[in-house]
């Protein structure tokens, strides 16, 4: 309910740009056409009625969701209404006075909605009762009446005509109401009802009922009401000669009563001001083909600027992992690309962000381009990071919990000034070799004014990213003692590096600088318990093609076989039959049987290759994924299986074969390939 | 004993009512529902209301008037001369006769109901 209540609030409030603009272009139409201003009425209608979500970049709707319906749970209620200046006056106010009171059970918001929806519902309960009560009352006066001819019946209770039903719409009209007069309001009634106004004008009362607490919305319902007459009055006199349109303005004056209050009744058809009638209908003029032709273009331009909401959203908006509405609440400290940086300056550019509203990256994984952080750091303590790319075509955010998805910027040059103001200079090789000439007495301070990338948890570790190739890292537990060490890596090579204060850094950069980048493969994987045993060890040596026996550094490598065909497959099967144990498996994972189903005839037709592995582990709780498969230059391939968990659960062995399927990659034609475990 | 008000659309259910009278209830919703447009709800209420004012009554299903249409016009006149020409009966058929032409024979009828009402006199 109190949802339902913020979205019609929503439409209300973003409607009201478009009555206003109606209130507007309708006073240029007033003396040309009346006929055009239902295109306009029919764009507010549209409005009031659908929650819209077609997006165009000419809307002209400042904000279309002003009020989230998530304000309910926010720390800090904030609208965003599209015009900063309001929010600015707005936010402040509400953001202190609304805030949820620590210890108290509710929210207050939650309270205010909840009881501002109930009132809410009851008006409208009140507008449709008076609309029915009304409605029953004038067809119990008329149920008397006397039928005259079809669909016109003659009562003596009423001194008005009016027609009166949905769908089957009837003229009245008085008994005393004289022949010529009769057939002039005839003639106006029958084009109500030519117009479809029977049906039209009580879906406008029920906008209005749902709508009724926003007044704009009632000035627009009384004025529609004036155009559907002047409409119907307008069809009668364009077949009328002029010195009828006299006796026509004449039956006016004469058959409505005169000075009856305004029938409300939104079922019938209460006649307005008949004064400004008379004047309208004898000063009407054909339109020119020249007015009639712009006004449809304007009311063109129209609808596509009022009837769509502005394009993508905000970053505030991003609401796929939790949400993200207090992304720019309680900012105590923004921070630039590590730099700290002025916050209202930095929050004002992030507000005007827009994004696409869908995903373009749909993966929450870590190793997202986040070439430029924005670090928003809370009073609380909590920090959210906002990654770009370098291009700033794409952000994502992470609150530490759960990384939203990644989104396409729109409008990058909003945010491109502050970025640059605070970014750093990128670090060169020339820097590197610049500062291997100090050696050990290279510390932390000595890159700070270099664009880094914190990716250490625990420890502190900073990646300088050179280029696709190189990349320095700098680690250690402290930042004001020396760094543990100063990498510098090549990514064409997997394990090989160099610590700039005693290494041969131009010797290393000289060997790997020509090389071919590492390129990843798409890859999916299974990880299934085989069970642990020497045999198995033996046996997967046995059936690994490019052994690599040793180990280096940190990585161990690992026995596997690559299958290329269900053939294979069945081949590898048959062969390990009798040392796998082909059902075994844990809560969380699933049998080998099971897993191996997935690799059919058509998942090799498809151009994939499937390498197991076999990986061991020393506790039963431990798990293995598969951290990513790729190609170094044209002779290299390989693919890193990561531990994970293991931590607890008891301690015998176990032993995994993991399934990793790459697609579209010929391992015959490299000349090592490595799987190993890091 | 005065004759009861009936309105308009009354009047024109009795026109029915006394061109068919006596006739079965049943029959009278028919009927107004062809030429009035009723629907048979409003027939019965009207059948009610006009019985209770005394206009007609309502005997197993029967239905008959009580008034006649002589009688309902002549108190329909009545009501016209006292309330637009003060009773005065010459300023009515004055009135009545200044747009309208009368033709010998009406003249003669009016000129034989004159001398009837002096002979009773």
């Amino acid at each position: 309910m109190g949802e339902l209540f913020l979205s019609i609030l929503n439409m209300s409030l973003s409607a009201s740009y478009v009555a206003l603009a109606v209130f507007l272009l309708r006073l240029f139409f007033l003396r040309r056409s009346r006929r055009i201003t239902f295109v306009l009425w029919a764009v507010l209608g549209i409005r009031l009625a659908l929650p819209f979500s077609i997006e165009s970049i000419f809307s002209l709707i400042p904000s279309a969701e002003v009020i989230s319906p998530d304000i309910v749970y926010s720390h800090t209620p904030q609208v965003h209404s599209g015009i900063p200046a309001l929010n600015h006056v707005v936010n402040p106010v509400i953001g202190e006075s609304l805030a949820p009171q620590i210890g108290a059970s509710v929210n207050p918001l939650q309270v205010y909605v909840a009881i501002i929806s109930a009132v809410w519902a009851i008006g409208i309960a009140v507008m449709l009762v008076y609309a029915l009560v009304s409605f029953l009352r004038l067809s119990k006066r008329v149920n008397t009446a006397v039928i005259s001819e079809k669909g016109i019946y003659m009562s003596e209770n009423i001194d008005s005509p009016f027609v009166l039903g949905i769908f089957k719409p009837t003229v009245y009209l008085p008994f005393n109401i004289n022949d010529e007069c009769k057939n002039y309001v005839l003639m106006h009634e029958r084009a109500h009802i030519k117009h479809g106004d029977n049906i039209v004008k009580p879906i406008a009362f029920l906008l209005l009922a749902l709508h009724w607490f926003n007044p704009l919305i009632w000035i627009a319902y009384i004025l529609f009401c004036k155009d559907i007459e002047f409409a119907c009055d307008e069809r009668v006199i364009k077949t009328l000669e002029n010195d009828e349109r006299a006796n026509y303005s004449e039956a006016l004056l004469l058959c409505k009563a005169p000075s009856k209050k305004v029938k409300v009744c939104p079922l019938a058809f209460g006649e307005t001001s008949i004064k400004s009638r008379v004047k309208n209908v004898l000063s009407y003029k054909k339109p020119a083909l020249w007015i009639v032709v712009v006004s449809l273009v304007l009311c063109a331009v129209f609808a596509l600027c009022f009837l769509t909401n502005p394009k993508g959203m905000k970053l505030y908006e991003i609401n796929d992992a939790g949400t993200y509405i207090t992304l720019f609440d309680n900012v105590r400290d923004v921070f630039v690309c590590g730099e700290l940086a002025d916050t209202d300056e930095v929050i004002d550019s992030l507000m005007k962000v827009e994004i696409a509203k869908s995903a373009i990256i749909k993966d929450r994984s870590e190793g997202r381009a986040k070439d430029i952080q924005i670090i928003l750091s809370k009073d609380d303590g909590s920090e959210k990071t906002i990654n770009f790319n370098q291009e700033l075509s794409v952000v994502w955010i992470d609150n530490g919990v759960k990384p939203s998805l990644s989104y396409k910027i729109l409008n990058p040059e909003v945010i491109k000034g502050v970025i640059e103001k605070y970014t750093k200079a990128k670090l060169t090789l020339a820097d590197v070799i610049e500062l291997s000439k100090r050696g050990k007495a290279l510390s932390w301070a000595d890159f700070e004014d270099f664009q880094y990338i914190e990716t250490g948890s625990g420890l502190y570790i900073r990646q300088y990213k050179i280029d696709e190739m190189f990349t320095l890292s700098i680690g250690g537990g402290y930042t004001n003692v020396d760094p543990m060490y100063i990498y510098l890596s090549a990514s064409d090579a997997t394990d090989t590096f160099v610590d700039i204060r005693m290494g041969d850094v131009e010797a290393y950069i000289n060997e790997h600088k020509d090389n071919v980048v590492a390129v990843n493969k798409s890859f999916s994987f299974q990880s299934c318990a085989v069970g642990y045993s020497e045999d198995i060890q033996h046996f997967m040596w046995s059936v690994t093609e490019k052994k690599q026996y040793f180990s280096f550094s940190s990585r161990m490598y690992l026995p596997y076989v690559a299958i290329r065909s269900k053939s294979e497959l069945d081949e590898f099967i048959q062969s390990a039959k009798n040392v796998f144990n082909f059902d075994l498996r844990y809560e969380d994972t699933v049998s080998l049987n099971e897993a191996i189903r997935e690799y059919d005839e058509e998942f090799f037709k498809a151009g994939n290759t499937l390498i197991c592995a076999y990986t061991t582990a020393p506790t039963t709780s431990t798990r293995f994924v598969v951290s990513r498969a790729r190609t170094i230059g044209s002779e290299l391939f390989e693919t890193t299986v990561q531990r994970v968990g293991g931590e607890m659960g008891d301690t015998a062995m176990e032993g995994w074969l993991t399934m990793i399927a790459v697609h579209d990659i010929r391992l015959s034609d490299y000349m090592a390939v490595y799987v190993y475990q890091e | 004993m005065d004759t009861p008000k009936i309105f308009e659309s009354e009047y024109r259910f009795c026109l029915l009512l006394w061109e068919n009278e006596p006739i079965k209830s049943s029959e009278l919703v028919r009927l107004c529902k062809e030429h009035l447009g009723w629907k048979p709800t409003t027939t019965y209420t009207v059948i009610k209301r006009l019985s209770e004012r005394g206009v007609l009554k309502n005997e197993n299903t029967v239905v008959t008037s009580l008034i006649s249409k002589d009688e309902v016009q002549a108190s329909e006149i009545d009501e016209l001369v006292n309330k637009k020409f003060e009773g005065s009966f010459p300023s009515f058929v004055a009135a009545f006769t200044k747009n309208r032409k009368m033709s010998e024979r009406e003249i003669d009828e009016v000129q034989k109901l004159i001398d009837e009402y002096r002979k009773g006199l």
